[in-house]
């Protein structure tokens, strides 16, 4: 009798299993139409200022999203809804289609474009550090902080810095992972961690909210590159990202580009020195 | 979507290191929950009502809040007035102090359970309350608390992934950092599942034959 309703329980969940798959897996075809047909695109930020900024009221700016908002109006899209997404989280959201594209600041690396596409660069910026006071260890680059393995830093899971910090000989038992940014500079200001690692205008302006004397920043830090962030697409999406790129040449060329960035402290000049294909070839 | 046998091999080890932290903060965990839930249901059954009635709200506040919130502020608040934990150690509190308002609460009614006309036979025979205690009522009222302290054991086991929030690297968390570098969640969470099947199930087995074999003799079959 057991072993009866327990062969019937097992069926019935592979049945129920079987339905879920087969409901994904379809969708895709003309992405970009779906978004004018619905008003709006759903996007990924991480609510990292001032790349991407979630207002009390659930509106989204920040300069990422706001150049995302001004090329989706040209292309017939005329409202941004924004969903928080820690940066570790946006490639697996993107794949499983929880939102239409990721405006936060996501960095152009080789890695991440083996699984998905991005538009060309619209945010560059340097890495910072913050330390406490004096900078007591004397941290100015990834390599010092591999080089004392008393010293820890904490930065965000899966984002850029996790990786420049791996690959400079950081061990992994010394970064201890913050759930959300201004968590990390409490850590610090707490002295679980002795130093925050993070895109250098995210943590000046953390530090700014903040206003603690007790910290320092560090900026730019040496030997990392400049980071370069681009709008981030559904491999399937090709059609979309390249209308995307289309429109967002416009808006540089109109010089409008400039005056949204700007004003959040990035250089036009720098961003548009680079292209997609200085990071990943082909993508 | 599709099973990679070299993500399982590369994210196994780290597993294999949170089950570690996620069994010790559990084991730790429940020994502070038995010993303050102990303290605290002798507290709430206190002949002097203020202490009565202040264990009893005590036991109520930590019990209707939840314990994501109270771990945030073991974690970034109590720094701030000068008393500093270890991730573990704030998670191992947050979840002693949590679970030993419930298990407060197994201990009272064990005790309360206790026929009126035991209490009544130790005072004939001229019992002191330790007496009392330690010779009539606790020995009738251990073995039945002893099957629900072990299902709460099993609860505290699978609220362990909480303390990720608070940076403990315990097995929820040890997948979660690698699938935020990795991108890949399928095997990592599956395996996270699993682990968690793997003791969970036989835990309750056997407390479920716990429950069987304090059975009062009065109920067996």
């Amino acid at each position: 009798m057991r072993s009866l309703n327990l062969r019937k329980a097992l069926v019935g969940m592979v049945a129920a299993g079987a339905v879920i798959a087969g409901s994904i897996g379809s969708a895709s075809a003309d992405t970009l139409q779906k978004l004018r047909d619905q008003g709006y695109a759903t996007v990924a930020v991480a609510n990292e200022p001032p790349y991407s900024d979630v207002k009390g009221d659930g509106y989204v700016t920040g300069a990422a999203p706001d150049v995302a908002r001004a090329v989706m109006k040209k292309l017939g899209v005329p409202e941004l809804k924004a969903q928080v997404v820690a940066y570790g989280s946006m490639i697996p959201a993107l794949l499983a289609r929880r939102v239409d594209m990721a405006t936060s600041g996501l960095y152009i690396k080789p890695k991440r474009c083996e699984s998905i596409i991005y538009s060309e660069p619209d945010l560059c910026g340097a890495e910072a550090f913050a330390v406490m006071k004096g900078n007591p260890h004397n941290i100015l680059t990834y390599e010092d902080i591999g080089k004392n393995p008393d010293v820890t830093m904490t930065t965000c899971a899966g984002c850029a810095e996790e990786a420049y910090a791996l690959e400079r000989g950081v061990s992994a038992e010394q970064i201890k992972v913050f759930t959300d940014p201004p968590s990390g500079i409490k850590m610090l200001q707490q002295g679980r961690v002795d130093v925050f690692a993070l895109s250098g205008l995210g943590t000046q302006d953390l530090l700014r909210k903040f206003n603690d004397p007790n910290l320092e920043l560090i900026m730019p830090v040496k030997g990392v590159p400049m980071g370069c962030a681009g709008a981030a697409f559904n491999p399937e999406d090709k059609d979309f990202r390249d209308a995307y790129d289309q429109a967002l040449k416009e808006l540089k060329d109109s010089g409008e580009f400039a005056k949204i960035i700007e004003p959040y402290g990035f250089s036009t000049e720098a961003t548009l020195a680079v292209k997609r294909d200085d990071f990943c070839p082909g993508n | 979507m599709e099973w990679s046998w070299t993500v399982v091999e590369a994210v196994l080890p780290k597993l294999a290191q949170g089950l570690i932290v996620t069994i010790q903060a559990t084991f730790v965990g429940a020994f502070l929950a038995y010993v303050l839930g102990l303290g605290l249901a002798l507290l709430k059954m206190s002949k002097i009502k203020v202490v009565a009635w202040i264990s009893y709200w005590l036991g109520e506040f930590v019990r209707r809040t939840p314990l994501l919130v109270q771990l945030y502020f073991l974690f970034y608040v109590l720094p701030d007035l000068g008393i500093f934990l270890s991730p573990f150690v704030a998670g191992v509190i947050g979840l002693g102090v949590h679970f030993s308002a419930y298990t407060s609460e197994v201990y009272r009614a064990g005790i309360e359970n206790v026929p009126k006309g035991q209490w009544e036979a130790s005072r004939a025979l001229n019992y002191n309350s330790y007496q009392t205690m330690r010779f009539v009522i606790l020995p009738q009222s251990i073995p039945p608390m002893i099957p629900p302290l072990a299902n709460y054991l099993i609860t505290m086991f699978k609220e362990t992934p909480l303390l990720s929030a608070i940076t403990v690297i315990e097995l929820f968390n040890a997948a979660n950092i690698y699938s935020n570098s990795h991108y890949k969640y399928l095997e990592p969470m599956t395996l996270v599942g699993l682990f968690f099947l793997i003791v969970s199930v036989p835990s309750a087995y056997f407390a479920m034959r716990l429950e069987k074999h304090f059975k009062p003799k009065s109920m067996r079959g």
